[in-house]
């Protein structure tokens, strides 16, 4: 899972639990040029990744069973690693410090927007330069 | 004042039809009770103007049958006896006087007493047997005394408790009684009336005896149930029965001479009242302090509420959050969509359905904090556990994220309701979640399970089980959680499970916990299911 191919609306994999954040993310982000793949479950996201080419991962932190870190953890444990917006309905500064430190972003519900657009450049920026979309 | 006169002047008009044929000592001077209750009920300063309404309207009351001088006397001594009386009894039992206290009831029997005793000394029937200016035939200074005040302590024992009672009745009350309540004190006015008929309205041969105890069983009833208002009337009530009876030569008392007829009479009445008024005090007594119990018990309820919401409000921010991204997200896709050409309406309309229907979401999320926050008297309702429970885990879906623990539910079909409380039954559950979630901090991720299951125990209970895979309960001592001010977190009260067991029990139900053989605890709650018509549950009893 490497990106080998400049595309030129990257494709951003949504995972949230909850349905309705899920769809109205997806919605927003198709709405500003990207392609969206969403995925209801971490679990879910594992099993049928790897049928799309991914750029970017906007993914909630907290999960019944596997959350959005451990799956983090796991990608990298198979070497595989995404940029991710990690966002999260939960206030904690120190998770966003350890989580902004290592290049990825994190974004606390609810947000905006550009604020969600930013994080994802921000987040893509460093592996994919030409990766702005064509939103107007 | 124009009222007070009035009302003097027609008890007034009544005493003077209780008198004795061959005395000026009347049985009862009713007129006496009026101006208690006057005097009673007005500031002193205003007492004068009572005294002088009442003064005419027994000069004009007695006016044909007294002559003035014995008038004036009975005005003065009457004045001077019920103001000091008043005087004494704002002192003694303290005003207002309802007669709810057992206190109260001894110090005004007491004072009914010796007031009219010492009083008796002054009244010209006294002094004129004194002098031997006029004495009944038959009749002693001994016995004069002992008629003077027993006339006089039957008027302020049975009679101003009466007028007493009912001008300080709240009569908008009267509107708020249940029709239950007024079936009720139609049959008890009817016990009253019929037990009174026979015992006094029948000849004398079958009355002596066993018909006059007939009587106390509905004015214990009264008593016990209608308080001191209903107490005091139903005495009076009975009075009145014995005194027509007897009048019509029926009843227990007419066997004896006149002179005993009314003495009996008295004594009587007398020794009926103070038992049956003392009787309503203490059970006045009782229940309200029982509902002042049941009002605590309310309080500490909604003050743990308050402290659960207080603990669960990064938990509800959560639950906030989820409605107003998805929210936020629709409309600023909406927006995005409305620049380009040739919009797509269809997707537009779906968007505005979907933050509608977002907005109720959160909208509900408010409504269940708002229902823990705000200080309700308790209501009873048919309700679904099954809601109960789905509510619970709504409101602690945040902790239960953060605590990263899995929930399973199992809810059993075709579930009887239960009869409750919506908002404190949701407390106690809400509580064993949070409680449970807390408890597995330190156990492995994936071992964090909540079990919750809603299923029907035996043919009585609806039983909910929460089931943990924390810390467990004290070895040995599983019941001190439900102890007031034990805890195992950093945060709370270590109220929520004492109160959660005060909650249930007033629901007629129950709530234990155990530790599990494993890891973790389980707390059960049973509740009984509503049996349509069973008749009222103890909880109904209790809110009467």
């Amino acid at each position: 899972m490497v990106l080998t191919k400049q595309s030129a609306t990257p494709v951003i994999g949504v995972i949230d639990d909850d349905p309705s954040v899920l769809k109205s993310v997806s919605r927003l982000l198709r709405s500003a040029g990207f392609s969206v793949v969403p995925f209801a479950s971490t679990e879910g996201f594992l099993e049928t990744h790897q049928s799309w080419t991914l750029h970017c991962l906007v993914l909630d932190i907290h999960f019944e069973g596997m959350g959005g870190l451990d799956l983090e953890a796991y990608l990298a444990d198979t070497g595989v690693h995404f940029p991710i917006v990690f966002i999260t309905a939960h206030d904690d500064a120190a998770l966003r410090e350890r989580i902004e430190a290592t290049g990825q972003a994190y974004l606390r519900k609810p947000f905006d927007e550009t604020a969600l657009l930013d994080a994802i450049h921000r987040v893509l920026l460093p592996t994919h330069p030409g990766a702005r979309p064509d939103h107007n | 004042m124009v009222l007070l006169a009035v009302s003097y002047y027609l008890a007034a008009r009544l005493g003077l039809g209780f008198r004795f044929q061959d005395s000026q000592i009347g049985v009862v001077w009713p007129a006496n009770a009026v101006l208690l209750a006057a005097l009673l009920l007005t500031p002193t300063r205003r007492w004068w103007v009572v005294l002088v309404a009442t003064a005419l309207a027994h000069a004009v009351a007695v006016a044909s049958v007294t002559p003035a001088w014995r008038a004036a006397w009975q005005i003065a001594g009457n004045a001077l006896f019920i103001t000091s009386t008043a005087l004494v009894l704002r002192r003694v039992p303290g005003l207002p006087l309802t007669f709810e206290t057992r206190r109260q009831v001894f110090a005004y029997s007491a004072i009914a007493f010796v007031l009219p005793a010492l009083y008796a000394f002054t009244t010209p029937a006294f002094v004129r047997a004194l002098f031997h200016l006029e004495l009944a035939p038959g009749s002693t200074l001994a016995t004069t005394l002992l008629r003077v005040t027993l006339s006089n302590a039957t008027v302020l024992l049975l009679v101003a408790p009466v007028v007493l009672l009912w001008a300080q009745f709240p009569v908008h009350r009267l509107k708020e009684l249940s029709a239950r309540r007024l079936w009720e004190a139609g049959a008890v006015v009817l016990s009253v009336l019929a037990v009174g008929m026979v015992a006094f309205g029948t000849g004398p041969e079958i009355a002596v005896g066993v018909p006059l105890l007939w009587v106390f069983p509905p004015l214990l009833w009264v008593a016990v149930r209608f308080g001191p208002v209903g107490a005091s009337t139903a005495l009076l009530g009975v009075a009145a029965l014995s005194v027509w009876g007897t009048a019509r030569q029926l009843g227990p008392f007419v066997l004896m001479t006149h002179a005993d007829r009314v003495l009996s009479l008295q004594l009587f009445w007398i020794v009926m009242c103070t038992p049956v008024m003392l009787l309503a005090a203490v059970i006045w007594e009782r229940e309200r302090v029982e509902d002042a119990l049941q009002a605590h018990r309310t309080q500490l309820a909604h003050l743990t509420r308050v402290a659960t919401a207080g603990e669960l409000s990064s938990s509800l921010a959560h639950e906030l959050r989820q409605p107003l991204t998805a929210i936020l997200a629709n409309a600023e896709a909406a927006q995005v969509l409305l620049t380009r050409d040739g919009v797509d309406l269809r997707e537009v309309r779906a968007i505005l359905e979907d933050i509608a229907e977002q907005d109720k979401f959160a909208a509900n999320v408010i409504g269940r904090l708002r229902s823990l926050l705000e200080k309700e008297e308790p209501h009873f309702e048919m309700l679904a556990m099954e809601t109960t429970v789905g509510d619970a885990l709504a409101l602690s879906r945040g902790t239960v994220e953060r605590s990263g623990v899995q929930v399973e539910t199992q809810i059993a079909p075709g579930l009887p309701r239960v009869r409750g409380d919506p908002v404190q039954l949701l407390q106690v559950v809400l509580n064993l979640v949070v409680n449970g979630c807390e408890s597995m901090s330190a156990t492995p991720a994936p071992d964090r399970r909540l079990r919750l299951r809603v299923a029907r125990q035996d043919s009585e209970y609806v039983e909910v089980l929460i089931a943990d895979s924390g810390t467990g309960l004290p070895q040995g001592r599983e019941d001190r959680v439900f102890e007031p001010f034990f805890t195992t977190k950093k945060t709370g009260l270590g109220l929520g499970l004492a109160i959660g067991r005060s909650i249930v029990s007033a629901h007629g139900g129950r709530l234990w916990g155990e530790n599990n053989l494993l890891r973790g605890a389980t707390f059960h709650l049973l509740l009984p299911m509503d049996h349509a018509n069973d008749g009222p549950t103890a909880a109904d009893r209790h809110r009467r």
